[in-house]
């Protein structure tokens, strides 16, 4: 496993309260980012509500993306730490293991299908698509629970889903629609209402809450399956607890955020030392990580100057992908 | 108190492993499985620890890996398997720690009778100088000690270890084994299963041989381990001394 010298243990809580903290001010700050340039002032104004634009622009427009980028971003993070927990790996994350695509694939497959554009039906459909993904996942691996098996398993379920994808986009009868789901599929909170976050939100919650449940199981696999199961660990109870949260979370994400990669390998990654590597403990903290990643992620792209705003799940593709390079260079003992 | 199985049979992958077995371990006795590759004695510790569903008496009723409750059973019996993999680099004490995890509630923190059993099971095996090592990164040796205290964690009234020395230098092996031979002391009662006959011979209150899925002989180890039986199991011939005994070559079939 990694080699790095664990940083001192913190003291319980102690981690959790900087995160915590870290997102609120994250959160407000990413209140004030916009096209329109507001202040303290106006956000009060729009609280008091005399302002009908103000009011629009804060309630309408920045509230929805930043709750969207929490809550996103922290079922993104917890999904992370889950699977790497339950396939005890460090890269097994949804992007990389091709969940993420599968839920694209049925989000697009619903948004091809139906004619009302989003409605229950995309994050339903793409939360099927996300659980049979981690189920077939979970079937390849249990032969063999190896790094190199299990990134193979993910490039050839990526591939299935992209091409699936495809096959739907080419067989797109209006060029515009298609245009619109390969933006939606880049992943990005721009221009999301309340009905949106009104539709992901239950979902994700009940995923976050099943995965929250996996922590004694999670930690009972550090010494794999069988003596987890002689620690009175039910295996299979834990695979399906994960594989169901997982696959809320990311499914109903997706669905309303498109697919937005590596937020759960990158903030796992980078909080596993502060834990002391205990995979229960790394749950919570990876939520908040991950949605003050998002967040602040989501902030940059509302900085950064030029005409066209950067779509987040390219910019979190950026960060993420050289750090799953570095992952693999220091995880490459293990494969087999 | 006894720790049983009777006349059990396991089939894994369509193929007949155990066939038609009883074992019993009483508490305070070390007893040592003993048998040739694949005679099927870490499938029949592993149904003895509720790892594998099996079927009991000639009626052949299937008996599920769970029968009580899964967490009840953890509490009644520690398994330590064999080549146990580390998959984070959790600090010793944390290791060790899990062997807590039948006694805790899923949202409830290690409380005082848990530190005192995880202190306990460290100093018992001679750990407590690495508690806060990587668990990772430690020698055959220390690993193997701390595979032990994480499974004396949990103060279980059996203990099932599935070669616990198979990795270790003669004297580690030795220190091993009276680790092991004080649990049984205390109480515990101790199965475990060796390769080594003269380890089995000097430690086990009683020796169960093991030859194709079933149990060919049962006790002492002068009566377990004559030469009929080692060429009828392992098919060796062995040269004998007053506490020891060497194989010499392969048995004429």
């Amino acid at each position: 496993m990694m080699m790095r010298a664990a940083p001192a243990r913190l003291h319980h809580g102690a981690l959790g309260l900087f995160l915590s903290l870290l997102v609120l001010v994250l959160f407000v700050l990413s209140l004030f980012l916009g096209p329109a340039d507001l202040g303290l002032p106006d956000l009060f104004k729009a609280i008091d509500g005399d302002d009908g634009i103000l009011q629009a622009i804060f309630w309408q427009i920045r509230l929805p993306r930043a709750l969207l980028a929490v809550l996103v971003g922290g079922s993104l993070g917890l999904s992370g730490a889950a699977l790497q927990g339950l396939l005890r790996n460090p890269l097994a994350e949804p992007g990389v293991i091709g969940v993420s695509a599968s839920a694209g694939f049925g989000a697009v497959l619903a948004l091809y299908f139906s004619a009302a554009g989003l409605s229950l039906s995309v994050p339903l459909a793409a939360m099927t698509g996300a659980f049979l993904a981690t189920a077939l996942l979970l079937v390849l691996a249990r032969r063999d629970a190896s790094v190199l098996s299990l990134i193979l398993a993910g490039v050839a379920i990526n591939a299935l889903a992209g091409a699936l994808t495809a096959l739907a986009l080419n067989l797109s009868p209006n060029p515009f629609a298609l245009a619109d789901m390969v933006h939606w599929l880049m992943g990005s909170f721009a221009d999301r209402s309340h009905r949106d976050v009104m539709m992901a939100a239950p979902f994700i919650i009940m995923g976050m809450a099943l995965l929250l449940l996996s922590g004694r199981g999670l930690r009972g696999l550090v010494l794999g399956e069988e003596t987890a199961q002689s620690l009175g660990i039910n295996p299979a109870r834990l695979r399906l607890l994960v594989t169901l949260g997982a696959a809320l979370c990311v499914g109903a994400g997706v669905a309303v955020a498109g697919a937005i990669g590596f937020v759960g390998l990158v903030v796992p990654h980078i909080l596993r030392p502060w834990v002391g590597y205990d995979p229960a403990r790394l749950l919570w903290p990876s939520a908040l990580g991950g949605a003050a990643l998002l967040l602040g992620a989501d902030s940059l792209v509302r900085l950064l100057p030029g005409g066209q705003e950067l779509k987040l799940g390219v910019v979190t593709a950026l960060i993420g992908a050289p750090v799953f390079l570095h992952l693999i260079w220091s995880t490459r003992r293990l494969m087999r | 108190m006894t720790l049983a199985v009777r006349d059990i049979s396991i089939s894994l992958d369509g193929q007949k492993i155990v066939k038609g077995a009883s074992l019993a371990v009483s508490s305070g006795e070390l007893v040592a499985l003993i048998g040739p590759n694949g005679a099927g004695k870490s499938t029949l510790l592993k149904a003895l620890a509720g790892l594998l569903p099996y079927r009991e008496g000639a009626q052949n009723v299937p008996v599920s890996a769970s029968t009580t409750s899964i967490r009840k059973a953890a509490r009644l019996r520690a398994w330590l398997g064999q080549d146990a993999v580390i998959h984070w680099p959790v600090t010793v004490e944390r290791l060790v720690a899990l062997g807590r995890l039948p006694h805790l509630d899923a949202f409830q923190a290690a409380p005082h009778a848990d530190r005192e059993a995880i202190h306990q099971a460290l100093s018992r095996t001679g750990c407590l100088h690495l508690a806060d090592r990587p668990a990772t990164h430690l020698s055959a040796g220390e690993r193997a000690r701390v595979l032990l205290a994480r499974a004396l964690a949990t103060g279980a009234p059996f203990l099932l270890a599935d070669e616990p020395v198979a990795a270790l230098d003669p004297a580690h092996a030795f220190h091993m084994m009276d680790l092991l031979a004080e649990e049984a002391k205390a109480g515990c009662g101790v199965l475990v299963v060796l390769h080594d006959l003269n380890l089995a011979a000097r430690y086990a209150d009683r020796l169960v041989l093991m030859h194709e899925g079933q149990i060919i002989a049962e006790g002492a180890a002068d009566h377990v381990l004559d030469d009929h039986n080692l060429a009828r199991s392992y098919g060796i011939r062995v040269a004998r001394g007053p506490h020891w005994l060497v194989p010499v070559g392969r048995s004429e079939p």
